[in-house]
C-alpha cells in the first residue's frame, strides 16, 4: 500500500446486509486485505472504521498508509446497491400473450403484478398504478388474430393513459403492437421488442426488461459484467447462483467472438430467487424442510422463514444455519427450474456461489449445497465470491480499470471451495462400484472406494491440482460416456467430492430417511453441528 | 482484536450494533386507492383525524358511452373524475345518463371509466397534512403526531384509545368484554387468530402484539376477507406486530412508550406499519446507555447491557460471526452474535 489512491473500499449495499471490503494494491496488484458483512442498517461508515481499525493493529505496516479510521470514510468507494424486487404489469392482446409476457418478466427479476388480458384492462390499469410498479410489459402476437386486432386500440389508450399518469415508469412492448403507439412522451419511454414468442424472442424480451428494470448500479448489473470478466479472464465457461434477500441470479458467461476476445452470456433474475420470498407459499416451506436436516414442523418452519425475511442477518448459528443453507439449496433449485434456457446450455467449467444467503455458511457446505441442486453431469470447479466483490468490481465504469482490478484480485475474488466431479448413470447397487485415485505432483495422495449412492469427500487444498482418475464397473456420463476418466481437479476448502447420487439426484421418499440422508452428507461439512 | 483468556480487549463496538428507531417523528402515510376510488382531498388540505380522505368502492367495473356532446364535450384527463350525467327525456331524442367514475381512456370518441359500488370511506388515521394525491394509487398523508414503528401490520387504518394489559403473556379470550369497545388494545407477547376475531366482535379497534404467528396471521386474513365479502361494511381494525413471528416480550423501551399514552386516542395504520400517536406531553422514555436486546435466536426477547466487543467468535455449528458480549438482566454474561442483537435509539 503506497498512498490512499491505491486502496479502495468496495460496498455491496443490499437489501438486508452490507459487504464492506479493503482492496489495496500491494506490489502492483489489486488484493483483498478486509472484508466484513454486517446488517445494513449498520451503515457502511462504522464498518468501513471497524475494518481500517482491524487492518491496523493486525499488520501495521500494510496499513502504514491507511487513513485513521475515523477518516476511513473519505477513501475512495466502488459501490453497488441492492433493490426489492420492482412490480411489473402486463397488458396483453390475449391469455397466451400474457403468459408469454409473464414468463419474460419473472426471469428478468420483476414481480408480475396479476398479468390480464384483454377484456380486463381494469385489472392491468389498476396493478400499474401500484407504487411498486416500475415496468408495464405490453404486447400482441406477431401475427395478432381478428380478437387481439380488435382489442389493440384499447390496448395503446391504456398504455397512454398509463403514461400520463405514471411518469416514472418504462414501457416494455413487444409485437407490432408498438408500432401503433404515436404519443411521441409514450414512445420515448418505450423499448420495442419483435417477436417474444420466437425461438430467441423470449430471451430478447428477457434482456430487454434486465436493461429497462436494472438500474445503472445495481449489484446484479455488476455481477453479469464480473463473470464476463471472469470468463475472459480465466478462459472458462462461468456460471454464478447468486442468493440475496430480495431476488436470487442464475447467468452463464463464455467466451465469444473471433479468437474469443469478447464473450456471451445468458442472465436471469427472479425474485422467486430470493433466500424466502415475502409470504412464502407452503410448497415453498415444504420444499425448504425436504432439504433441512433437522426436524421442523410447517407451521414453526414457516415461522423462521418469516423471521427470516423480516431479519435475514439473524439466527445464523446452529440449527439456524443449517436452516438457511437449506433456504439458499431451495431458491437455487426454483431458479434452476425457471431457467430451463440456461440449463440447455453447455456446462460450466467453474460455478460460483454469490450473495449474502451463502456468507456464513462454512465453504466446504457451501460446495455441497451447490452440487445438491445445480446438477449437471460432469466435472466442475466450484468458487464462492465470499466478500461480495464481484458486484461492486463489475460496475467500475472504466474498462481497463475494472479489468485490472478484477485480474489483479481474482485469487482473492472467487474463494476456491474444490472440484466436483458428478456422474450420470450411477446403478444403484451394494458394494463398491469402482475407485477413484487422486495423483497430485505425480504421485498418488488418495485412493477411494466408490459406492453408489454417496458423496466422497477427498482432501486437496486451496491452490494444489492434480488428476483424478475414476475407474467404474459399469460405463457412465460425465460429459461423455464410459468407464474411464482422467479428470483435471484443483483444490480448494472443501476439496473434491465425487458424488454419486446420480443426476438427477436420489433422495429416499420417507421424510425421516430423507432427513437422515441428508444429515449424513452434511455433518462432516458443518463442524460443531451437534452442539 | 483479540480475546484474552476469554476476555474482551475492545470495550467499544456498540455502533455495531443495528439500531431500531423507537419514535418516527411527523411520518407520511401511503393510503392506498384503486382505479374507481374517488379522493375527496387535494394536495396541502390540511386535516383531522376521522377526516374523510376518499371514497373507496369494493365492487369496481368499466363502463363505456359515447363521448357526451355540448358543454360536456371537454375529455377530463385519464384519472379525472367523471361526475355523471342524469338520462334525460324527451320528445325528440331522449339521452341516456351516465355514471360517475374516474376516466381511464378515450377510444374512437368513447370514453372508458371506472365505476363502483358498494363505497366505503377511508378516514384520515389522525390529523395531519395531505402531501400528495394520486387518483388510483393512494394518498400521502404527512401526521402530524409521531409513530412507533412495528414489523408489520394487518387491516386497518384504525383508530381508537390505547389500553394496554399490564402482563407481558399471552391474551385469553376470557380478558375481553365489551368495555374495550373501540379500544386498541397492547396485548404483549402473541395472540391467535380466534382471539383477534373475538376483539373485532367485541368492537374494539385493533391489537398491537409483540408477535403473531404466521399461521394466525393468515387465518385472521381469511376471516377479514369473508367478512369483507359480505354487503354490508365492517368496522375498521387492524393488529400491529412490533417484532415477528416467534415468541418474544415486547421491548421494555417500547412498553414503556406504550404505557406512556395509556388511554390516549391512537391509530394503527398499515403502510408503514406504525402505531401513531399524539406526542404533545408525553415523556420520551430514558433507555439505559448501552442497553441491546436480543433480537434472534434462542435467546431472542432478553435484554443486556452492552459490556465489549468480543471479535470473532465461534459460535454452533461452527459459524464464526462477529461477537459482543452482553451482561443480561439476571447478571450473567454471555456472547452474542452482533447480528443477534438491536438497540433502540
Amino acid at each position: 500500500m503506497s498512498s490512499p489512491a491505491d486502496v479502495r473500499i468496495v460496498v455491496e449495499d443490499g437489501t438486508a446486509t452490507v459487504a464492506v471490503s479493503i482492496l489495496s494494491r500491494i506490489e502492483g496488484r489489486w488484493r483483498l486485505v478486509a472484508s466484513e458483512a454486517a446488517p445494513a442498517a449498520i451503515g457502511v461508515d462504522p464498518i468501513v472504521a471497524e475494518l481500517v481499525r482491524a487492518v491496523r493493529a493486525a499488520d501495521p505496516e500494510l496499513a502504514r498508509d491507511l487513513p485513521p479510521p475515523s477518516q476511513a470514510a473519505d477513501l475512495p468507494r466502488i459501490v453497488s446497491r441492492g433493490r426489492l424486487a420492482p412490480g411489473a404489469a402486463i397488458l396483453a392482446a390475449s391469455e397466451r400473450q400474457a403468459d408469454v409476457l409473464a414468463a419474460a418478466a419473472r426471469t428478468a427479476g420483476l414481480v408480475v403484478r396479476a398479468p390480464h388480458s384483454a377484456p380486463d384492462l381494469l385489472g392491468a390499469i389498476r396493478a400499474a398504478l401500484r407504487p411498486d410498479v416500475a415496468v408495464v410489459v405490453a404486447g400482441s402476437g406477431p401475427r395478432p388474430t381478428s380478437d387481439e386486432r380488435g382489442i389493440a386500440d384499447e390496448l395503446v389508450a391504456a398504455l397512454t393513459s398509463i403514461a400520463a399518469r405514471r411518469t416514472d415508469v418504462s414501457f416494455v412492448v413487444a409485437g407490432p403492437l408498438a408500432a401503433r403507439i404515436a404519443a411521441p412522451d409514450v414512445r420515448a419511454r418505450t423499448t420495442v421488442v419483435d417477436d417474444p414468442a420466437g425461438p430467441e424472442g423470449g430471451h430478447a424480451l428477457r434482456e430487454a426488461l434486465l436493461e429497462v428494470g436494472l438500474p445503472a448500479d445495481d449489484t446484479r448489473r455488476g455481477i453479469a459484467n464480473a463473470a464476463r470478466e471472469l470468463a475472459l479472464l480465466l478462459e472458462l465457461r462461468i456460471e454464478v447462483v447468486e442468493v440475496g434477500h430480495a431476488a436470487g441470479m442464475r447467468l452463464l458467461a463464455w467466451q465469444a467472438g473471433e479468437g474469443a476476445t469478447s464473450t456471451d452470456a445468458r442472465v436471469a433474475v427472479l425474485a422467486e430467487g430470493a433466500l424466502v420470498p415475502p409470504d412464502p407459499p407452503d410448497e415453498l416451506v415444504d420444499a425448504i424442510a425436504a432439504w433441512s436436516p433437522a426436524v421442523l414442523d410447517r407451521v414453526r418452519l414457516r415461522d423462521r422463514l418469516v423471521e427470516a425475511y423480516e431479519t435475514p442477518w439473524g439466527d445464523l448459528d446452529g440449527e439456524g444455519a443449517t436452516l438457511t443453507v437449506a433456504a439458499a439449496r431451495a431458491a437455487v433449485e426454483r431458479m434452476v427450474a425457471a431457467t430451463p434456457d440456461i440449463s440447455a446450455l453447455p456446462a460450466a467449467d467453474l460455478l460460483v456461489a454469490c450473495g449474502g444467503a451463502w456468507a456464513d455458511a462454512p465453504a466446504p457446505a457451501v460446495a455441497l449445497a451447490l452440487v445438491d441442486v445445480a446438477r449437471r453431469p460432469g466435472a466442475m470447479q466450484l468458487g464462492f465470491d465470499h466478500a461480495r466483490l464481484l458486484g461492486p468490481l463489475g460496475l467500475v465504469a472504466d474498462a481497463d480499470e475494472r479489468r485490472a482490478l478484477i485480474a489483479g484480485a481474482i485469487d482473492d475474488i472467487v474463494l476456491p471451495l474444490g472440484t466436483a466431479i458428478v456422474p450420470r448413470g450411477i446403478r444403484a447397487s451394494r458394494g463398491t462400484i469402482g475407485h477413484l485415485s487422486l495423483s497430485v505432483d505425480d504421485s498418488i495422495s488418495a485412493y477411494i472406494e466408490l459406492e453408489a449412492g454417496g458423496v466422497h469427500l477427498v482432501d486437496l487444498p486451496p491452490g494444489a491440482t492434480g488428476i483424478a482418475r475414476l475407474a467404474v464397473r459399469d460405463a457412465v456420463d460425465l460429459g461423455a460416456r464410459g468407464r474411464e476418466f482422467e479428470i483435471p481437479v484443483a483444490g480448494g476448502l472443501g476439496g473434491l467430492l465425487v458424488d454419486l447420487r446420480d443426476v438427477p439426484m436420489r433422495l429416499p421418499s420417507r421424510p425421516d430417511r430423507r432427513r437422515e440422508a441428508l444429515a449424513a452428507w452434511q455433518r462432516p461439512l458443518w463442524p460443531d453441528a451437534d452442539r | 482484536m483479540s480475546i484474552d483468556a476469554g476476555r474482551p480487549v475492545s470495550a467499544g463496538g456498540l455502533e455495531l450494533v443495528a439500531a431500531r428507531r423507537l419514535i418516527v417523528d411527523a411520518p407520511v402515510l401511503r393510503l392506498p386507492l384503486s382505479p374507481g376510488d374517488r379522493a375527496l382531498v387535494i394536495d396541502g388540505d390540511v386535516v383531522a383525524a376521522g377526516t374523510t380522505l376518499a371514497r373507496r368502492y369494493r365492487d369496481v367495473r368499466v363502463e363505456s358511452f359515447p363521448r357526451p356532446e355540448g358543454a360536456l364535450r371537454a375529455s377530463p384527463s385519464a384519472g379525472g373524475w367523471w361526475p355523471g350525467t342524469e338520462s334525460t327525456r324527451g320528445r325528440a331524442r331522449g339521452r341516456r345518463g351516465t355514471p360517475p367514475g374516474e376516466v381511464l381512456y378515450d377510444v374512437a370518441d368513447r370514453w372508458h371509466l371506472a365505476v363502483g359500488e358498494h363505497e366505503e370511506a377511508l378516514d384520515a388515521p389522525a390529523d395531519g397534512v395531505v402531501e400528495e394525491v394520486r387518483p388510483g394509487t393512494g394518498i400521502a398523508l404527512r401526521i402530524a403526531g409521531a409513530g412507533i414503528p412495528g414489523v408489520a401490520a394487518v387491516g386497518g387504518p384504525s383508530r381508537g384509545r390505547l389500553v394496554t394489559f399490564p402482563a407481558d403473556g399471552d391474551l385469553r379470550t376470557g380478558a375481553l368484554d365489551v368495555g374495550l369497545a373501540g379500544a386498541i388494545v397492547v396485548v404483549g407477547a402473541r395472540v391467535d387468530a380466534e382471539t383477534l376475531t373475538r376483539c373485532r366482535a367485541t368492537g374494539m379497534r385493533g391489537v398491537v402484539a409483540a408477535n403473531l404467528s404466521d399461521k394466525e396471521r393468515r387465518d385472521f386474513l381469511a376471516s377479514e376477507a369473508r367478512q369483507r365479502a359480505g354487503y354490508h361494511g365492517i368496522a375498521p381494525f387492524a393488529v400491529l406486530i412490533l417484532d415477528g413471528a416467534v415468541r418474544r416480550p415486547i421491548a421494555s423501551p417500547v412498553r414503556a412508550l406504550l404505557s406512556g399514552i395509556d388511554g390516549r386516542e391512537v391509530a394503527i395504520v398499515v403502510d408503514p406499519s406504525m402505531l401513531i400517536f399524539d406526542p404533545t406531553g408525553i415523556e420520551r422514555p430514558e433507555t439505559a446507555p448501552g442497553l441491546v436486546r436480543i433480537r434472534s435466536g434462542p435467546a431472542a426477547g432478553r435484554e443486556g447491557t452492552w459490556v465489549a466487543s468480543l471479535g470473532i467468535r465461534r459460535f454452533r455449528a461452527g459459524v464464526r460471526l462477529r461477537a459482543g458480549l452482553v451482561r443480561l438482566d439476571d447478571g450473567s454474561e454471555v456472547a452474542v452474535p452482533l447480528a443477534d442483537l438491536e438497540r433502540y435509539v
